[in-house]
């Protein structure tokens, strides 16, 4: 490359700046997109990978009712399985002071003395139990900071049905602990309510009359390959099943686990959405002003053949247009990539309960980004590239042949044409004059209103999410758990204070298709449901037919089944006997997967006449829950208890800012596209059509009269592509409740009608913004100079 | 017809054996150049003369490894460009061919010595572009940018541009076109002495018949044919021409 050349090539661009600007801008951004989403899902998944490491996740867990100590050492004994431990896992209730509802937690067993061992915790504070056969604790950290506890405070908690004291010796957190949904379920993480509370082994055996027993068995394998792994899952529930095993799991299906991993997926597929459609944007905005630049330089590209330049060195000329500025975009992408991994990182070190998400430099995602964008803009060189490639020296010494005056459509209909005032024409006549410009900025329009409305609905679809489980189905003040389902005439006398009261039957069952099958978690309810009501498509209560099951649509799809279908069922609680269900109906949820079946139905299944094992409760208006919720800490058999309205409210805390955040920087990115390239488009503009502003601005026209011609030519493009957008808008948002929807979400499709409006205010704002600029420079615009040169 | 004129001791640099070039723009043909025959001797100062139209780009554009001939041949030293590939036609153009065009053709993003410079990164045995520049007497203003330069100043610019590459021969189409009568001689000047102290073949077309008085021989161009060539009997020098 000719130094000099390359000092054309900066000269060139840096005559364009505002274009440069906008360009650099949109770029930076895809970059940012790519490295930054990139960079982010790394240090997570390496935080987590370390923290795995450091803890000694299992690769699988196998929950049983009761099973000797010695069972261990038979699944060790199972091809593939490298190492076993067995614990006790309890659920357990916490009655903290400051709190009038119960916490539910659970108990876990660790070794007397401190040994490596599967699913390992690692000490924050104090220290190891002491050995002294005093009851003593390790609490989950965050639990214990969220809620001021330290090393030596005692605190009262429910074991099966006895309250006792204990002391608190230590603080640690857990691999298996990362994303903090209490077990009784939630929207948020609620490390204040969440309570994994670690006991010496022999204490917790005999206190959860287990002594010389597991109720659950963690594992390490060799080859943890599918093709490995569950053949020897199937062959330990098999060993398992006299102990009433509910389920042998990778550990990886954990809630915890399968959030965090689910959150790096949504980050990856971030990652390569917002670049495509940014990258692609760009490139088209650049090829408009290449080819606008080769189309200027005619006479020189012309000159450069004739004075012995080959075809490619002016092609590579060019080509460094596009590479300098996908260079230039990469960098400020880069930068911007630390501002999201800084940002985001934050957001997780929030959410999750990590020891540490460092934030790192990922150098080769730079040189990615680099690569990436250099194509991208060399792909937006092209156009321009070509005509220079293909311009004959001879031909191009002529001056362009003079362009045919194009009739544009509305020139067919002449009653109209003629009546128009000419600065319309000569708007029309532009546009129809380059239909690739004008359909690139119509594009660009699109894509921006797009994308705005894209993260609206994004927003709008999160509050709903919430507001459909927690308003819209759910109307209870309080759901209590017991732990084991219980007949009629639960409704004990600590319930007598309440307006209303409803029965439920959760039943965890193993749903089997062929060879699709999963695990979820059968809601039974009862025949006059009130305060929990399933809604079908058009958000109206469904009443759950006497006998079969209804099925969320996504774990319909999962198990491939529909209407009328037949399924196993193994319930993995009661009798825990095998047998077929059909599939009656499918409702819509946003949460999770789920199944509705009628509590008497779903009794039947697990062996009983009827049976519940949670209690939906609403209080009387004006009534404070404070004095029943404190008598149920000491109730027998209740093992938590969730109030709908703290639930709302923490979902609102931890997710509503930080999605704020997130999709007020998503709206800005689309506003950078929008503004960018109306700027730019009205920049080529002008410079096409200098000579016609110098004519009129000697015709004695006023900077606003002209700038005002291409503020019409540019609403009339953007207005065009905002109004298409809008109507594209639907159909992204479409696919973005498809492409981020998985087992634990799907995002509910929410068109605003006010949403729409904003979005068209927004893209309104965007195109004036840019006419700014262009008035600004038409002000500047020597236009005597303009006359004088011949272009 | 053409007469061949007295025979000169020079060898031939370029020769144009019944050129034809047609333009085929959709149905219609244009014969630009419809038949011609010239020689051009190495060294020698020659004009082509002829009315708008008459084909004198086209010509010039065959000669200087621009275009190619639709009929007959150009050779240059035997060598027949009609029979060159596109690298072959750009490696003549570099080497071999100085151009002059009537509107200078400078890159106006670059200054009076980076537009030199242009052309001595490419070529083969190039002199120095500042050399370059104080040769046409605008050393002081290397650092100047086309639109800050006059057209006489524009042109000697690009007269340095073509030198600078130490091309055999200078092919200049209208180089007085966009100028007065005062720069003109200026620029016409610069090219004689060009031919004359570094013995660089100038081939100058134009319509200004004035222009043939520095000319060793003129050929006259009409409809795309050349009518006569003859020697130029009649030499003035430069500062005499007046038009
Ligand atoms: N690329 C082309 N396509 C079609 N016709 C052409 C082309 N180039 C030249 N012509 C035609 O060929 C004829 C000769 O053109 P040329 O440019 O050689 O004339 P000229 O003698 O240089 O005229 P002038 O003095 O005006 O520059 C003209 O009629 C012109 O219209
Ligand atoms: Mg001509």
């Amino acid at each position: 490359m000719s130094p000099t050349l390359l000092r054309k090539v900066v000269r060139d661009l840096l005559g364009r700046k505002a274009s440069l600007f906008a360009l650099v801008l949109i770029m930076g951004f895809g970059i940012a997109a790519l490295v930054g989403f990139l960079g982010v899902a790394r240090d997570l998944e390496f935080a987590k990978e370390r923290y795995f490491a450091q803890t000694r996740i299992g690769d699988f867990y196998a929950p049983v009712k009761r099973a000797p100590a010695w069972v261990t050492e038979e699944l060790r004994e199972l091809p593939n399985v490298r190492e076993v431990r067995g614990r006790v896992r309890l659920p357990i209730l916490v009655d903290l002071p400051d709190l009038t509802e119960p916490v539910t937690g659970t108990a876990l067993s660790l070794p007397a003395v401190r040994q490596p061992v599967i699913n390992d915790v690692l000490l924050r504070q104090g220290s190891w139990f002491s050995g002294t056969g005093a009851q003593e604790i390790l609490l989950n950290d965050s639990f214990a900071r969220e809620n001021h506890l330290h090393p030596g405070h005692r605190l009262r908690i429910m074991l099966l049905d006895e309250q006792r004291e204990f002391l608190v010796v230590g603080t640690v957190t857990s691999a298996e602990y990362i994303y903090l949904i209490p077990p009784a379920g939630g929207l948020a993480p609620d490390p204040k309510r969440f309570a994994a509370i670690y006991f010496e082994e022999k204490f917790l055996q005999e206190a959860g009359d287990l002594a010389g027993a597991y109720n659950e068995f963690l594992g390490t394998v060799y080859d943890k390959s599918d093709g490995a792994v569950l053949p020897m899952l199937r062959s330990a529930k098999e060993v398992l099943d006299q102990y009433g095993v509910v389920d042998a799991q990778r550990m990886n299906e954990q809630p915890s686990t399968k959030f965090l991993e689910n959150e790096l997926e949504n980050v990856k597929k971030s990652s390569l959405i917002t670049p495509v459609i940014f990258l692609s944007i760009a490139a088209l905005i650049l090829n408009v002003l290449v080819a606008r630049l080769v189309q200027q330089q005619r006479v020189v590209i012309g000159t450069l053949k004739a004075i012995g330049y080959t075809s490619v060195q002016i092609m590579c000329h060019y080509l460094l247009y596009g590479v300098i500025i996908g260079a230039a975009g990469a960098l400020l992408g880069s930068l911007l990539a630390l501002l999201i991994q800084f940002g985001m990182l934050s957001l997780y070190r929030a959410i999750f309960e990590f020891p540490l998400i460092e934030q790192r430099y990922h150098f080769d995602l730079y040189i990615t980004g680099l690569l990436v964008s250099s194509l991208a803009a060399a792909g937006g060189t092209l156009k321009g590239t070509l005509t220079a490639l293909r311009l004959q020296p001879a031909e191009a010494m002529h001056p362009p042949p003079p362009e045919r005056a194009h009739r544009t459509p509305i020139e067919r209909f002449p009653a109209l044409w003629t009546r128009l005032p000419f600065r319309w024409k000569m708007v029309f006549r532009a546009i129809f004059r380059n239909p690739f410009r004008s359909l690139v900025s119509v594009f660009s329009g699109l894509v921006a209103t797009m994308l705005i409305i894209g993260a609206f609905a994004m927003r709008d679809g999160m509050k709903k999410l919430a507001r459909y489980e927690l308003e819209e189905v759910s109307h209870q003040d309080l759901a209590i758990a017991l732990r084991d389902p219980k007949g009629p005439g639960l409704a004990s006398e600590e319930l007598q204070f309440v307006q209303q009261v409803e029965p439920q039957l959760n039943v965890p069952a193993d749903f089997v298709n062929g060879a699709r099958r999963r695990t979820v978690s059968i809601t039974g309810i009862d025949a006059g449901n009130f305060l929990y009501t399933p809604l079908d498509q058009a958000g109206e209560p469904i009443t759950i037919p006497a006998s079969g099951l209804v099925l969320s649509r996504k774990l319909a799809e999962l198990l491939d089944v529909g209407v009328g279908d037949q399924l196993i069922v193994q319930p993995l609680i009661g009798e825990r006997r095998q047998t077929t269900a059909t599939v009656v109906a499918l409702v819509d949820t946003y949460v999770g997967l789920s199944a509705y079946a009628r509590i008497d139905y779903l009794s039947r299944l697990i062996g009983e006449e009827w049976a519940a094992n949670r209690i939906l409760t609403r209080s009387f208006p004006g009534s404070s829950d404070a004095a029943y919720l404190g008598q149920l800490k000491e109730v027998r058999d209740v093992v938590g208890a969730t109030r709908r309205a703290q639930a709302l409210e923490l979902f609102e805390e931890t997710f509503s800012k930080a999605n704020a955040v997130i999709i007020g920087i998503f709206i800005i990115f689309a506003m950078v596209i929008g503004f960018g390239s109306v700027l730019n488009s009205a920049l080529v503009s002008l410079s096409e059509r200098q000579r016609e502003v110098a004519t009129l601005r000697v015709l004695g026209f006023t900077t606003g009269q002209v700038a005002r011609i291409f503020a019409i030519e540019s609403l009339i493009l953007y207005g065009l592509g905002t109004l298409l957008g809008l109507y594209a808008g639907v159909w992204y948002i479409r696919f973005l409740t498809v492409a981020y929807s998985s087992e634990l979400f799907r995002f509910p499709m929410v068109l605003k009608a006010e949403r729409f409006a904003l979005t068209a205010f927004l893209m309104l704002s965007c195109i004036l913004a840019a006419q700014v600029a262009v008035r600004a420079l038409i002000e500047k615009l020597d236009w005597l100079e303009v006359m004088k040169v011949k272009e | 017809m053409a007469t061949e004129p007295n025979a000169v001791d020079r060898p031939v640099i370029l020769s144009v054996e019944s050129a034809q070039r047609v333009f085929r723009m959709g149905e219609v043909e244009v014969m630009a150049l419809r038949d011609a025959t010239l020689k051009i001797f190495d060294g020698e100062v020659l004009v082509i003369l002829g009315p708008s139209g008459s084909g004198k780009s086209t010509l010039l554009n065959l000669i200087g490894g621009m275009d190619r001939p639709t009929g007959g041949k150009v050779l240059y030293r035997d060598r027949d460009l009609g029979k060159n590939n596109d690298r072959e036609q750009t490696m003549y153009r570099r080497y071999e061919v100085g151009f002059v065009f009537q509107f200078y053709n400078l890159v106006p993003t670059l200054t009076a010595l980076e537009n030199v410079e242009v052309v001595t990164e490419v070529a083969r045995n190039p002199m120095s572009a500042r050399e370059a520049l104080s040769l046409v007497g605008l050393a002081h203003r290397h650092d100047h940018f086309p639109a800050q330069m006059s057209g006489g100043e524009q042109q000697r610019v690009a007269i340095a541009r073509a030198i600078a590459g130490n091309p055999s021969i200078l092919l200049c189409d209208e180089p007085t076109g966009a100028l007065d009568i005062r720069t003109s001689r200026e620029v016409l000047k610069l090219l004689l002495h060009f031919n004359r102290d570094m013995g660089k073949t100038l081939v100058i077309i134009t319509h200004n018949a004035a222009i043939c008085g520095i000319a060793d021989r003129i050929a006259h161009i009409r409809d795309g044919a050349i009518a006569w060539v003859k020697d130029n009997d009649k030499r003035v020098p430069v500062e005499e021409l007046d038009w």
